[in-house]
């Protein structure tokens, strides 16, 4: 990799800066700036960009086609405009499996984040014995997901797991969890928290390495206490961290599949049938790619309208 | 919020409770409760690996049995050696390490550099062009992965290494992770060195990858553990038995009608520990706070 | 123009993707090549590929290309291997791409005709020819609508009872006899449930029966056994014949003759170990299991119990006009790729041509694997297999029953079972009630807008 535009004057190097400035010379050098910046950006964006461009980009512009056409992934799409809209408008199982994952997410997002990142900040202080504890916490990740499903699967048991005798203790009742399609929900809730909060605490924890210390010691001497230091430098200082750990993990909560695959298959019925497994279905089991696509379509939608929201907020609050 | 309580502590070591010097008897119950609290919820968390394990040592029929048992009866070593001399895992280890080191490798090395382009430099569609790579994302791999098939297959890529190494290498998750952590280091230090006439790379090189060792470890660890562990990308586009992955050598290995379960839990016993190390390894680089105060000059 | 600069690739690439999903495979003919009767030159070597599964474990692929190649020296075979569990998704992939193995085989009957649309199967009507008069091998099922064949079946294997005669003689209970009902399966087992306990088996852990947790073990005995072609229910939307076969599985279950089936698919019971470690004296399964028991006896991760085969109970309310006992199971079958030409397209005919006929059939018996050729030598080599079962009715279970396809065959197949797997989740988890589970399974594959076409 060669060395990138080296700039010699002073006046180049001081970047996007100066476009503020008025008269013909700065809006000559504004320009000539603006290109070196694109010529740069994108030198260093290419090596990745590239790639991806073929093997993701492209793909994925194509499925926006299929999504209009009917497909069995033999032979070429046949256009069939709306066809496939309209299909999905009356299709209760899409919409019951839509509020599924609508579901999942609204829980999965708050509870994964907040015990996430209050594992990170545990796990970055001088607590003793702090390696053995991160590298338990990451344990769940890398735990084969059969054996996962099938050890929650006893404790979630409604007879002879350990979960409802300790809840039998205070309530005559205790749910039926994975055989109640009220309960089968918050269990797979419960199980997907279990296993991904290591997962986040990893990349929370990469993020709180970035603050600088003396901010801290700054805080201190303003006489803030631990709460205040919190919300005011370890949060603001981990914004960018944390849209990422938020955009990520709001993307993989709509997109969960594996999980539910494995522990509930969907059921009972179709109370745990999230969208994924619904596009899956879809495309594998039925052969109908194209439908398959119209229902990808819509999780990409809910999922970019979910980003931008979260894109304009945190730009918005970094200015 | 006692989380906060820590975090904060944290940064000012003398104040931690358990490095003063002199303790209350209150702090040292506090102490010892929030250990074993702590031990507690590592049991919890652990109890499906232990099982794996065990299960590894099982025989075939008792391993789903109810009630669950947390045990063999007797105590099958033989598994491993069964799966050592019948399937073909020196070939699958080489070949997954191959994959997830050079995946690794790929994204970490192309994923940091485009981060600093969307991050350091500013150019016109910028946001466009970024905000492209968070939409694929958003879209499920298993709805254009015929199309994606079909594209790498004609150019003759499928069942050769390349595939994988292509599949799994440009994801936007490097990018986008990295262009975060990029974003948190302080403008001011990339600006001063413009200013000291270093070159966009030389300011790559010289002052934000030496900042970032903690953010790479993480991307690292993940990149490696999500191609280890992926099955679906090799069950895809592999076919050559020489070619083969651990997970999809294990799948393709156990009989279709007496799923053979406990060569399943020895596969995965087998397959965590490369993970377990390059874990270790990795979270080294996480030391708590690295000063960028140094760099500023 | 700077922005254009930066938009360019994404363009180039977006028309890339789309012209590239239309081209590449399916591009194939139909493959008459009508040609090719005429066999291959015995001095001509041909090589070909071959898709297989689970080759460590499963021997019935390296069995039939041994037995073939010992014949035809000329030839030869290279298995490749796929997933057991994944093998249509790779399979879908390879068609899809034109780059299928030049042999493969085709798991189910519904899955043979989703590829039969593709056009990357061979026509292989000349060879089916031979075999249609013959009454040792069924080939029908591989007929398309156009009397076209692009598979011949290699494997048959059908529903059957598996009992253990142990513990019906232990319980003093009377064994099936070849004729019941499912009242009959029903009133046995509610026998056992009595007497096991009497006879020292476990009373917490061993059950009468078994039914596994698959939609089939309850809707395709329903289907078989309704006395209706599939277009006057299954494809009209009417799924009441469900209803007396749910009742009774719920009766099973609320009596605790067989496991609860929340439980069995929570804690993904095996149905192996269930009837082979005296977990249950009947299970209704594929006769595949029994190449699986006898292995497993020997090895001992069974016990060691006579067993025996009866034909599936029948529908106690419609009456069976057919002498033979309705069951249900999808052949396996082998395609030939339409990629596949000259002297290597002949080299697979012979293959698949033996595979159908004795020859395979005698391999594949011999492994206790249910070959599709069911001829009186072939029998006998499957009885002979040391620890399978010996009585006449167990012969007579396996080689005469009317068998019907898994799912009812058609473009609608696949919608369908998908909404009657959750409904029948939603039935066996007591989660909703029978009726109105099976009204909302019909009105949800009504707004698929499936049925009409």
């Amino acid at each position: 990799m060669g060395e990138v535009a080296e700039p010699k004057t002073s006046s180049n190097a001081r970047n996007g800066n100066s476009h503020r400035k008025s008269g013909d010379g700065a809006v000559v050098e504004a320009k000539a700036i603006s290109r070196r910046n694109l010529r740069n950006g994108l030198l260093f964006i290419a090596p990745n960009f590239l790639g991806f461009m073929f093997l993701i980009l492209g793909p994925v512009i194509a499925l926006f086609y299929i999504a209009f056409t009917r497909w069995s992934a033999f032979g070429d799409p046949k256009f069939t405009g709306t066809h496939n809209w309209v299909r999905l408008a009356h299709d209760k199982i899409f919409w019951a499996s839509f509020w599924n994952t609508f579901y999942y997410s609204v829980v999965h997002i708050p509870l994964t984040l907040i015990i996430a990142f209050a594992l990170a900040v545990l796990l970055n202080s001088k607590l003793k014995g702090r390696t053995f504890f991160r590298t338990v916490a990451f344990f769940p990740y890398i735990t084969s997901i059969v054996a996962a499903a099938q050890v929650w699967s006893m404790l979630f048991d409604p007879k002879s797991g350990p979960i409802n005798m300790f809840l039998r203790l205070f309530i005559s009742n205790p749910p039926n969890w994975l055989g109640s399609t009220a309960w089968a929900m918050p269990a797979v809730i419960i199980v997907a928290t279990w296993r991904e909060v290591g997962y986040y605490m990893i990349l929370l924890l990469a993020g709180l390495q970035t603050i600088p210390g003396e901010l801290y010691e700054a805080a201190q001497l303003d006489g803030a206490n631990g709460w205040q230091r919190f919300w005011h430098v370890t949060v603001p200082s981990m914004r960018p961290t944390l849209f990422f750990v938020i955009v990520t993990l709001t993307i993989g909560s709509f997109k969960i599949l594996d999980l539910t695959l494995v522990m509930t298959d969907g059921g009972p019925g179709t109370s745990t049938l999230v969208l994924a497994q619904y596009v899956y279905r879809v495309a594998f089991d039925r052969s109908d790619f194209g439908y398959a696509s119209t229902v990808s379509l819509v999780l990409f939608a809910v999922c970019m309208v979910v980003t931008l929201i979260q894109f304009w907020y945190n730009n918005r609050k970094a200015d | 919020m006692s989380m906060s309580q820590v975090t904060s502590e944290s940064k000012i070591p003398e104040q931690i409770a358990w490095n003063k010097p002199k303790r209350s008897p209150a702090k040292i119950v506090g102490t010892v409760i929030g250990y074993s609290g702590m031990l507690v919820v590592s049991v919890f968390t652990l109890l499906p690996f232990f099982w794996m394990i065990t299960s590894s040592l099982k025989s075939n029929n008792e391993i789903y049995s109810i009630p669950i048992k947390w045990f063999p009866s007797t105590w099958h070593w033989e598994n491993y050696i069964h799966i050592w001399t019948q399937a073909d895992m020196s070939t699958w280890l080489l070949n997954t390490i191959f994959f997830s080191v050079v995946v690794t490798l790929l994204q970490v090395f192309t994923g940091s550099f485009a981060a600093y382009g969307f991050s350091k430099i500013r150019f016109r569609g910028r946001n466009a062009l970024f905000l492209i790579y968070i939409a694929t994302m958003a879209v499920p791999w298993q709805a254009y992965m015929i199309p994606q098939f079909k594209m790498l297959s004609s150019l003759g890529l499928s069942d050769t290494r390349w595939s994988i190494v292509l599949l799994q290498a440009f994801g936007a998750f490097g990018v986008f992770m990295m262009k975060q952590f990029y974003d948190s280091i302080p403008e001011e230090l990339s600006e001063a060195a413009r200013l000291d006439g270093l070159s966009e790379f030389g300011i790559y090189r010289r002052i934000i990858l030496p900042l970032s060792g903690s953010s790479i470890a993480a991307l690292a660890i993940i990149t490696f553990t999500n191609t280890w562990n992926d099955y679906m990308g090799p069950l895809i586009y592999l076919r050559s038995q020489n070619l083969y992955t651990i997970q999809l050598g294990l799948k393709l290995f156990i009989s279709q009608y007496s799923a053979d379960f406990a060569m399943i839990m020895t596969g995965s016993v087998l397959s965590v520990l490369p993970i377990l190390v390059v874990f270790l390894i990795g979270q080294n680089q996480f030391i708590e706070g690295i000063a960028t105060s140094g760099m500023k000059g | 123009m700077k922005l254009h600069q930066a938009y360019k690739p994404l363009a180039t690439a977006a028309v890339l993707a789309v012209l590239l999903s239309g081209c590449g495979g399916g591009s194939g003919s139909g493959g008459s090549q009508s040609s090719s009767n005429e066999t291959l030159d015995k001095n001509v070597k041909a090589s070909i590929s071959m898709a297989g599964w689970s080759l460590d474990m499963t021997p019935e692929f390296k069995t039939l290309v041994d037995g073939f190649e010992k014949e035809h020296p000329n030839i030869k075979i290279n298995i490749k291997q796929y997933s057991a569990d994944d093998y249509d998704k790779q399979l879908t992939a390879d068609i899809s791409s034109g780059s299928q193995p030049d042999v493969f085989p085709i798991k189910s009957l519904q899955k043979y005709y989703v590829y039969s649309q593709s056009k990357g199967m061979a026509d292989l009507s000349d060879i089916a020819k031979g075999y249609e008069g013959d009454k040792n091998i069924d080939v029908s099922q591989y007929k398309m609508d156009d009397g076209k064949y692009y598979a011949l079946p290699y494997r048959a294997d059908a529903w059957v009872l598996f009992y253990n005669k142990d513990m019906f003689k232990k319980a003093g209970v009377s064994e099936p006899d070849g004729t019941w009902t499912w009242d009959d399966y029903t009133k046995a087992a509610e026998q056992l449930k009595q007497k096991l306990p009497e006879a020292g088996y476990d009373a917490n852990s061993v059950y009468p029966i078994y039914q596994h947790t698959w939609q089939s073990v309850v809707q395709a005995f329903a289907q078989a056994q309704s006395g209706k072609e599939p277009k006057d229910n299954f494809f009209k939307g009417d799924y009441s014949y469900l209803k007396s076969y749910y009742k009774r599985a719920l009766k099973w279950q609320d009596e605790k003759l067989t496991i609860d089936w929340n439980t069995a698919s929570t804690n993904k019971v095996q149905y192996q170990p269930q009837f082979g470690t005296e977990k249950a004296a009947m299970m209704p399964m594929g006769t595949w299991y029994a190449a699986v028991l006898v292995e497993q006896q020997k090895n001992g991760q069974a016990n060691k119990f006579e067993w025996g085969l009866a034909p599936v109970p029948q529908n106690p309310e419609v009456r069976n006009k057919s002498s033979k006992p309705i069951t249900f199971g999808d052949p396996t079958g082998l395609a030939i790729s339409s990629k596949t030409k000259g002297d290597q397209l002949k080299a697979a005919k012979e293959f698949v041509k033996w595979c159908a006929g004795e020859g395979g059939s005698k391999a594949l018996a011999n492994i206790s694997t249910t070959p599709a050729y069911f001829s009186k030598s072939v029998t006998d080599v499957f009885f002979k297999v040391d620890g399978m079962a010996k009585d006449q009715l167990s012969e007579k279970t396996w080689r005469v029953h009317d068998t019907r396809p898994e799912n009812p065959v058609g473009a609608a197949t696949d919608t369908i079972q998908n909404v009657l797997k959750d409904t029948h989740s939603s039935i066996m988890t007591e989660t909703k009630k029978v009726g109105p589970a099976l009204d909302e399974a019909a009105s949800n594959i009504k707004d698929q807008g499936v049925l009409d076409e």
